[in-house]
């Protein structure tokens, strides 16, 4: 009966494939090296990157539709936890935008639960959760800011909007959403990206790791930069050990020889 | 055995700061019950120039908005406000009456930590203070250890209500 035992694998193919396996981070660690190295003179943070696909990747492309409201000359807008007077963030919500209007120089923003006022430039005058929210709707009677409220009651303002009463009265011009233009999108877009995604910035990220991910992805350049130093004390044992093989063929073939 | 026990500490402690977190009493409630159930119509102050200037030295930071509400029935007043502790704004009802502090309530606190500051231990110590002409408490309230920033913030709510207070019944 013969065993077969498994040959063990050579040394100098375990280098050859510790090589392969870090090939393509070595790649892109040296090239983004070489890059960085020159972030000046290759401009890299005056270039902004405009792909969807990286943008989409740093979270900086809005998910879903905008949703505005006509207030006056302006227009209130959120999209995806974002609210922005005209092209302008004003503040970051999960409160979902329930309707704006102008009521004299005062902006009023009506969202699920809180009620902002805004001045004509866009600064918070106040922000006010009244024990009669969440609300339902936003509109005016009268040049009156109005209330419906979750439960259907409604409630009306006084002029400096400071207090609110009950009242029952139908005719409320109620704010409804209206529909943005593909400029006025683009812009919103441009703002929600704020001052956008530079190049420098994902060659950093692509350097370190964590273009790929958050937490793993430091861990993935620092094994490339461990197998890379294996790879060093690798290449001199196989280089080593093949010297020595030689050598000894050498000194063979002369002692063979003389006995011949 | 000993693993057991930091488990059942850990999970008690943790259990402790998600209880702690939450409305203690609605603004609303607090207003009416200040007020014996039938509260006055609110009023605003107008945080600009020299009161804006003297609002953020107490905060050490800027005050967003443009207003502030407060309820007032006679030398009685009644501030509602928010301040950062560590990252996020505890809720605070303060009522004033003739120029000092007559009851300081945590009604909101979203934080995890800190919570302490609304116990009434801490809050008594406010009762009575008056604002210094620094524009400090006239009475040393004493810190809590683990809730050094809610301390902070209560203080300078407490700090802020007065001076608001003061500046409204200016002769």
């Amino acid at each position: 009966m013969t065993r077969h035992h498994k040959k063990p694998l050579p040394f100098f193919l375990w280098h050859r494939r510790l090589g392969l396996l870090a090939l393509v981070l070595l790649i892109i660690l040296s090239i983004t090296g070489i890059m960085l190295n020159h972030t000046e003179s290759l401009e890299l943070d005056s270039h902004n990157i405009d792909n969807r696909l990286l943008l989409d990747w740093y979270g900086l492309n809005p998910s879903g539709e905008p949703l505005s409201f006509q207030a006056g000359q302006h227009i209130v807008t959120q999209w995806d936890q974002q609210l922005f007077l005209n092209d302008r963030l004003i503040t970051t919500t999960h409160e979902p935008l329930l309707g704006a209007i102008n009521n004299k120089d005062v902006m009023v923003i009506l969202l699920s639960n809180t009620i902002l006022l805004l001045d004509d430039t866009g600064s918070l005058i106040e922000q006010l959760q009244p024990a009669f929210s969440p609300f339902q709707r936003l509109g005016q009677f009268n040049n009156l800011a109005c209330i419906e409220a979750a439960d259907k009651k409604k409630y009306i303002a006084d002029q400096d909007i400071i207090s609110w009463q009950l009242i029952q009265i139908d005719k409320i011009d109620w704010s409804l959403p209206t529909v943005l233009n593909s400029s006025q999108k683009e812009q919103i877009r441009r703002s929600y990206r704020g001052s956008g995604l530079s190049l420098e910035r994902v060659i950093l990220d692509l350097h370190s790791g964590r273009l790929f991910n958050e937490n793993w992805g430091v861990y993935l350049m620092d094994a490339s930069a461990v197998i890379m130093i294996l790879l060093g004390m690798s290449g001199v044992w196989v280089w080593w050990t093949r010297k020595q093989k030689i050598k000894t063929k050498r000194h063979y073939q002369k002692h063979h020889r003389s006995i011949t | 055995m000993s693993r057991f026990i930091v488990f059942i500490i850990v999970l008690l402690t943790s259990f402790t700061s998600v209880y702690a977190r939450g409305v203690y009493q609605e603004p609303a409630d607090f207003v009416s019950q200040a007020f014996s159930g039938t509260p006055p119509q609110p009023k605003v102050i107008w945080i600009k120039d020299a009161l804006r200037q003297q609002v953020e030295e107490i905060l050490d930071h800027r005050y967003e908005s443009q207003r502030i509400r407060y309820w007032q029935e006679n030398k009685r007043s009644l501030w509602i406000l928010d301040e950062v502790g560590k990252t996020k704004p505890i809720t605070v009802g303060i009522i004033l009456n003739q120029g000092h502090i007559e009851l300081i309530k945590v009604l909101e606190f979203r934080e995890s930590r800190g919570w302490e500051v609304r116990h009434a231990f801490f809050t008594n110590q406010f009762i009575d203070a008056r604002l210094d002409e620094k524009n400090t408490l006239d009475k040393t309230i004493d810190g809590i250890s683990g809730a050094t920033l809610s301390v902070r913030a209560l203080t300078k709510l407490a700090r802020i209500a007065l001076l608001l207070d003061q500046y409204n019944n200016k002769p």
